[in-house]
């Protein structure tokens, strides 16, 4: 094929070649416009932090460590003032929903976890920040492909 | 811009690897800046503009001009027409492959 002008058929490249090229496109394009790891690593920090200290930190400071949700929220702003925007999906995907859901109710049930000593308060902060990173990765990768399907699947 | 016997859907325009990998970097953003696409796609600048000039010339591309902090930017999309054209393309390819997905 005429790759410059790209005029013309194709008949060294297979359909499946060429359905793997959009495929990786989209692949690409939708890892550039998610959110990044480190943004996530941080709340997910952020959380652990908050509930695992939250029975035996004073009021002042756990008012101290929920402020540092600002910058990471500026942060977030100015990440996503550089990014590509994402597209709305069309169809809603039930795995991003369920684990979504599930890290919710995983972060309701470790509250109940009252964390007094040093290795309590530790032993806390892994489990919470274990669940939240779990959770935020199978949504990330659930969004990630129904994205792709979304792009690939619908003209709206 | 099908023939008889390319399946229904089947777009020469896009079919082309290059444009066929700014369509499909396109179709999951509602827009991406042209310095974006051009590094996403690791291709130069005149290259990427040649090709966005056939799709725009085919209206499957809506290009959107805006200055930031003192700089001029590019923000690219696909229109309805574009991604129609690309959703009908993959589903030509895939037919062509006997792919069911």
């Amino acid at each position: 094929m005429d790759e410059s002008t790209g005029s013309g058929q194709a008949p060294a490249q297979s359909a499946a070649e060429l359905l793997a090229l959009a495929d990786d496109a989209a692949a690409n394009m939708v890892r550039t416009s998610a959110a990044p790891r480190g943004l996530l690593a941080l709340l997910g920090a952020w959380v652990a932090t908050l509930l695992s200290l939250r029975h035996v930190a004073p009021p002042g400071l756990l008012i101290a460590l929920a402020s540092l949700l600002l910058p990471l929220a500026l942060w977030c702003l100015h990440h996503y003032r550089r990014r590509p925007r994402p597209r709305r999906l069309v169809e809603n995907d039930g795995a991003y929903a369920g684990y979504f859901l599930f890290g919710l109710l995983a972060l309701a049930v470790l509250q109940f976890w009252e964390a007094l000593g040093p290795i309590a308060i530790t032993a806390k902060w892994l489990s919470v920040f274990a669940v939240f990173w779990f959770c935020q990765q199978r949504m990330r990768r659930a969004l990630a492909l129904a994205r792709q399907k979304d792009a690939h699947e619908h003209a709206h | 811009m099908s023939t008889p016997t390319e399946p229904q859907g089947f777009d020469a325009l896009i079919h082309a690897p290059i444009r066929l990998r700014i369509c499909a970097s396109l179709a999951p953003v509602q827009w991406a800046e042209f310095a974006q696409l051009r590094d996403l796609l690791g291709i130069t600048d005149s290259v990427l503009s040649k090709h966005l000039r056939q799709l725009d010339a085919a209206g499957y591309l809506r290009a959107e001009r805006f200055s930031r902090a003192g700089r001029s930017h590019t923000r690219l999309s696909l229109s309805a027409a574009g991604r129609a054209a690309y959703v009908g393309h993959l589903a030509a390819l895939r037919e062509i492959t006997g792919a069911t997905r």
